[in-house]
């Protein structure tokens, strides 16, 4: 068992003091986990992700990152750590170039300039995205822009990654190099977080799962469990995912053997059947 | 008009000349500027705008039709003002307009002036992207809150010019600019929509700022600048030539 990387204890938080977003949220997140969070819209992911990264200070409650308790003084220490990369990429894009985008981070983190200039091209390299260097940010695509906001965050050198709905918004095949990204971040020890309302995306890549209702959670566990727990899926307007439905058809009529193992990719359900 | 500058953001962000020093162009251009003024003389003034237009189509890559058409935006203002200048209004027993050869003489030697001083600025913005003249704007140490403000501002104009377009595609397949009265209620919602998507805009960007450690200071490394010697002379030589046309032409009154 892996140390716990991150805790939240009884987080609450309301906007405006009127309607509560994030409702005693209790939350140990272990080095190196993959996290998928799901829910229905204004369940409070969102929320949940801003606090976490430190840009919003929940009402009460305590965040504890590697040991270290969160307050007001040392919230810098929570989002140099915790990285977030934003649903809309046009919100999270401030700088006029690509290299001046991506340097903006390590900039903050106060580095020599040889090193920001080194972690700026070891970003862009991770990202492919060395030949735009010199774009204007503003003539990117939408695919484009979204790789820019993770080299944002690759560029901090996080523990942590927070991905609002990161499929958002993308082609299929800037999907599949998303994809290919977290595994990579994820294969070097990171922690990921995601926030998405893709079922199929978040089963395929999460080991774990945790659904949001009305600020709360309501369920915390692997992601077969998850997904196949009706009361909560209907709860939180989720389907299952495709490759669950197809497996249990496949049960159900007798075509597959009743069994405890269920293909995350098309690979394993090759494997299963 | 916001074609217009997408447009320049467009020829500067493709210029050869934007890989090289924004300074030197500054000072360049400056230097220029200063001449044009202060030999106010309609050869020298003429002479800038003919080699403008050469730099800026042979070896700035403009097409010759886009030049001229952004050329005629100042040419509007420039020429009013200049026809203003050359008629004379006497209020006498009757009114009496008329133009003298000096009011005439002197209100080209103001557009000529004037065009010169555009031509010379048009090289500048059609060689050097913004970011570029905010780089020289901080080398020129210029209070950081304005050059802050220009960074974003340079990057808001596009989001909005983007969402701009968005509301105004959708409000148009609904019918929204059919006839002029719609168009004018269509046109003051679309502004109003986009007053508070911007609002809602600057709000997240903050976020995303902060989400980056940002502590109140706009922090970027800046693009490679290249400093060429043979360009360099060749703005000399430029600026020299002008100094040699002023001196043959000493002594003449334009």
């Amino acid at each position: 068992m892996k140390p716990i990387q991150l805790q939240l204890k009884q987080i609450s938080y309301s906007y405006n003091g009127e309607k509560q977003v994030l409702k005693n949220v209790n939350l140990d997140i272990s080095q190196g986990e993959k996290i998928a969070i799901l829910g229905a819209n204004g369940a409070g992911k969102s929320t949940l992700f801003t606090c976490m990264n430190g840009v919003i200070t929940p009402d009460s409650g305590e965040i504890v990152i590697e040991g270290k308790k969160i307050t007001k003084k040392n919230k810098i220490e929570l989002t140099k750590k915790v990285a977030f990369v934003f649903q809309q990429p046009d919100n999270q894009i401030i700088a006029p170039t690509v290299l001046s985008e991506i340097s903006f981070g390590a900039m903050n983190l106060k580095l020599p300039q040889e090193q920001v200039l080194k972690r700026v091209y070891e970003a862009m390299e991770y990202m492919n995205l060395k030949t735009f260097e010199n774009r204007t940010t503003h003539t990117l695509s939408g695919g484009e822009k979204k790789r820019v906001t993770i080299a944002d965050s690759i560029v901090m050198q996080p523990h942590i990654y927070l991905f609002d709905e990161p499929t958002t918004a993308l082609d299929p095949l800037h999907q599949q190099m998303l994809e290919e990204v977290l595994e990579k971040l994820s294969q070097q020890g990171k922690t990921i977080l995601l926030s998405t309302h893709d079922v199929d995306f978040a089963y395929r890549f999460a080991q774990r799962v945790i659904v949001f209702y009305k600020g709360e959670i309501i369920a915390d566990d692997t992601a077969e469990t998850v997904f196949c727990n009706n009361k909560v899926l209907s709860m939180s307007n989720l389907k299952q995912p495709i490759l669950l439905q197809i497996q249990h058809i496949l049960m159900q009529k007798g075509l597959l053997k009743q069994c405890n193992i269920f293909a995350k990719n098309i690979q394993q359900f090759q494997k299963l059947i | 008009m916001e074609k217009h500058f997408e447009q320049i953001d467009y020829f500067a962000y493709h210029s050869p000349f934007r890989k090289y020093s924004a300074m030197s162009k500054f000072i360049f251009t400056m230097t220029l500027l200063l001449l044009c003024l202060y030999f106010n003389n309609i050869a020298i003034s003429c002479y800038i705008i003919v080699t403008m237009l050469l730099i800026n189509v042979l070896k700035n890559n403009i097409k010759l039709y886009d030049y001229i058409v952004m050329l005629s935006i100042p040419f509007v203002f420039v020429f009013f003002g200049c026809i203003a200048i050359a008629i004379e209004i006497h209020f006498e027993n009757h009114i009496i307009i008329y133009v003298t050869k000096q009011t005439v003489l002197k209100s080209i030697c103001v557009m000529a002036r004037t065009f010169g001083a555009v031509s010379i600025l048009y090289f500048f913005t059609l060689s050097t992207p913004i970011y570029q003249m905010v780089f020289v704007f901080q080398k020129l140490h210029i209070p950081k809150i304005l050059t802050e403000l220009m960074y974003i501002t340079y990057r808001y104009l596009f989001i909005l010019i983007e969402i701009q377009h968005q509301i105004k595609i959708a409000a148009i397949s609904r019918l929204g600019y059919c006839d002029i009265k719609t168009s004018l209620k269509t046109f003051s919602s679309c502004i109003a929509n986009l007053f508070i998507l911007s609002l809602k805009k600057a709000q997240k960007h903050y976020q995303a700022m902060e989400a980056r450690c940002y502590t109140g200071e706009l922090l970027f490394l800046q693009e490679k600048q290249y400093y060429n010697k043979t360009t360099t002379i060749k703005a000399t030589l430029y600026i020299l030539s002008i100094l040699l046309l002023k001196i043959v032409l000493r002594g003449q009154a334009l």
